[in-house]
């Protein structure tokens, strides 16, 4: 009961509040209706970095709201699904950013601490801003 | 506006990118053969780059194959083993067939991050290996060359001396087997036979010849078998020998108990003191040496790893010189015991008199169950619990134990001593009357209904070449494992009441189909199905494999001890 708990505890830490689509179509019709760019995340099970930045980075209150008020976020597990076309990797995690009509804005590739990523968020926000 | 949007991403590439390697920066991976069987695995890693451990795989796809990989210890790092260090793997091959080829495709897959925060996607590369493949060493011979190769070949890479000098080893270490006891009572009661005086120099010049006739017995028989492949002591395991050995062994028990004189029409008489002076009575050198050379042929054919491998080497080479002489001290070895006793038993051989006349008795009844346990072979088991109580019941009536004690001397001890026998002998005469079989427990088949008996290994018994042939057909997939067994071979007894009712064999060979072939009869069958497999007889145990092949590496000859058999199977 109490391991129940602290998974709960730490789901909703982690996940809650940043609402999370998994599908590309998905992101792209959001991503229109609120003239967002989208922020995808390539992640995997076995990645340490992306734990990290679960639980360190997304976690703190003004880096969430900053994503959830600037981005439509996308999360692409790469241990079951395929990279997507002209986005690739090399490694996990690495964030994509881009439009409704997948016009390449940016990119971060590795993890970071919570200010440096944020500073990246904002400059690739300037420029997607500047795009449209 | 394109332009402006690459300049864009290319400005945001140069901030964000710049600190992480490449995958193939972050690891280069060498790889190079090193001889006799290993190819050297080193991976360099970049800046700040660490590996995990247990991501890391390597796989042949060839005849040959990894039979073990050795990696650094690695450290702990966010719970998971890491290499920061760059590591050099070395991977151990192994053939598994035939082959002369020289590239073998090696495939690693590996997987490791940047302590910058990026961890690589897993990374699969294959590299073109040449390789030496003379000595790798096939995949089967880790096992281990079957012992009898492994002898046969001693006498082509050993001097004669040390051949000579390991022959007698081997035999000294036989000695105490159950393939050399039951020379023992005989032997002693040829000894204590002996009319006239004994003293220790006499006693041992006896057991001299004695082994000496055995040893070449051994010797005359090894070197037949040898070069004709028949076993002259399998041979000699028929009723008509039996039988006949074991009535010489009643006579000679008959005038121990100086029974000639009475009863016995006069021609047996002739005859029957005629063997037992030629076996045994005063200077009867020759006798012993008869009787030494008979035993030798007769009692105890036992097949044991030298005895095989010297076999397989005189069949091969037709040496039977070298291998006539190392099977010579081989029983020389064997005979160690019995030189003992045979000085012990004339040292300590009471002078004649009224303990002289007991001790004889003694004797006798031991001759006479040589005799029942020689006809053990031939006889049904409930007849010889019979004979058994018989032999019990007679003696124990001879020690007085149904007649009032005359003093209380030493006849109270006798008299003990008979009462135990006589109870044991009831035992089993009740026993056989309800076909009870194991003289040991005579009343065993009453509790073996209420209690559980010890559990075995369940084999299937077969006694043709066909029968195993339809056998191995029949559990196609599944390892075999066949024992040869003979209801005249101590060691295979011996396998049967210690090695093959041990829980750990049992749990050892759960998934193997277990086969026996009793070639007790040794009939044309029996001998076709033992010369199949090259044998000289048992006990011998075979291992197939799942598609029916014989793994002839992999034999055992003669008895082997439980933790012995099942270190040998994990290694199948």
């Amino acid at each position: 009961m109490k391991f129940l708990l602290f998974v709960m505890l730490h789901l909703s830490l982690v996940w809650a509040q940043i609402p999370w689509v998994y599908k590309l179509s998905k992101a792209q019709e959001q991503a229109a209706a609120t003239q967002k760019p989208i922020m995808l995340m390539y992640a995997s099970e076995e990645c340490g970095m992306c734990t990290f930045m679960k639980r360190q980075v997304f976690s703190q209150a003004h880096a969430e709201a900053y994503i959830v008020e600037h981005f439509v976020p996308l999360y692409i597990d790469v241990d079951l699904d395929e990279a997507l076309k002209g986005f690739d990797l090399f490694g996990t995690p690495t964030f994509y950013f881009m439009d409704a009509q997948l016009k390449k804005v940016g990119r971060i590739v590795g993890g970071a601490k919570v200010e440096p990523f944020l500073e990246e968020l904002k400059k690739i926000n300037h420029r997607f801003e500047a795009m449209h | 506006m394109k332009q402006f949007l690459l300049f864009l991403w290319l400005s945001a590439l140069s901030v964000l990118q710049a600190d992480f390697l490449e995958p193939q920066e972050a690891f280069k991976p060498t790889v190079r053969f090193k001889a006799p069987a290993q190819i050297e695995v080193h991976m360099a890693l970049g800046n700040n780059i660490y590996l995990y451990k247990d991501k890391f795989k390597a796989t042949i796809a060839s005849t040959f194959a990894i039979a073990s990989i050795e990696m650094p210890e690695g450290e702990l790092h966010d719970e998971d083993i890491v290499f920061t260090a760059s590591p050099t793997i070395v991977l151990n091959l192994v053939r598994l067939g035939e082959t002369t080829a020289e590239h073998v495709a090696l495939t690693l897959s590996y997987q490791g991050c940047s302590a910058e925060g990026l961890c690589y996607q897993p990374i699969e590369q294959t590299f073109d290996v040449v390789i030496d493949p003379k000595n790798v060493l096939l995949k089967k011979s880790l096992v281990q060359v079957s012992q009898t190769d492994q002898i046969a070949q001693a006498f082509i890479e050993g001097s004669t001396a040390l051949v000579i000098l390991t022959f007698f080893g081997f035999g000294v270490l036989l000695a105490f087997t159950p393939c050399v006891f039951p020379m023992i009572p005989i032997l002693s009661s040829i000894i204590v036979s002996q009319k006239g005086d004994m003293n220790a120099k006499r006693g041992f010049i006896l057991s001299v010849v004695y082994v000496l006739a055995m040893a070449t017995a051994y010797s005359f028989a090894g070197v037949l078998a040898g070069l004709f492949g028949s076993n002259i002591q399998v041979a000699m395991q028929n009723p008509w020998v039996i039988s006949t050995f074991a009535l010489l062994f009643v006579g000679l028990a008959m005038s121990m108990f100086g029974f000639f004189q009475i009863g016995l029409p006069a021609s047996w008489q002739i005859k029957l003191s005629k063997t037992s002076d030629e076996a045994s009575s005063k200077g009867g050198l020759l006798g012993v040496a008869a009787m030494g050379f008979l035993s030798a042929l007769i009692v105890g054919p036992c097949v044991a790893p030298p005895l095989a491998g010297a076999l397989v080497y005189i069949g091969q080479s037709g040496d039977a010189l070298l291998g006539g002489a190392a099977l010579f001290v081989l029983s020389l070895g064997m005979g160690i015991p019995l030189l003992l006793v045979g000085l012990g038993a004339g040292k300590w051989m009471p002078r004649p008199g009224g303990w002289m006349e007991r001790v004889t008795h003694v004797f006798g009844v031991m001759m006479l169950a040589i005799a029942i346990w020689m006809l053990s072979r031939i006889l049904d088991a409930t007849l010889v619990m019979f004979l058994w109580a018989f032999l019990a019941v007679v003696s124990a009536v001879y020690l007085g134990a149904l007649e009032p004690l005359k003093s209380r001397s030493w006849d109270a001890l006798f008299k003990g001593v008979g009462i135990i026998l006589l109870a044991y002998g009831l035992a089993l005469f009740i026993g056989a009357l309800s076909g009870g079989t194991n003289p040991l427990k005579p009343l065993g088949f009453h509790l073996a209904t209420v209690s559980n008996q010890t559990p075995k290994l369940a084999f299937t018994t077969i006694g043709s070449s066909g029968e195993l042939d339809a056998l191995l057909a029949q559990h196609r997939g599944k390892p075999v494992m066949l024992d040869f067994y003979a209801k005249w071979c101590t060691s295979c007894n011996e396998l049967e009441e210690t090695t093959f009712a041990d829980p750990r064999v049992l749990e050892a060979l759960k998934d193997y189909v277990l086969i026996q072939a009793d070639v007790t009869q040794n009939d044309a069958e029996h001998q076709a199905l033992t010369k199949r497999f090259g044998l000289f007889g048992p006990p011998a145990i075979l291992f197939f494999d799942a598609q029916g092949t014989h793994t002839k590496e992999a034999q055992i000859i003669g008895y082997i001890k439980p933790e012995a058999l099942v270190a040998h199977v994990s290694k199948l």
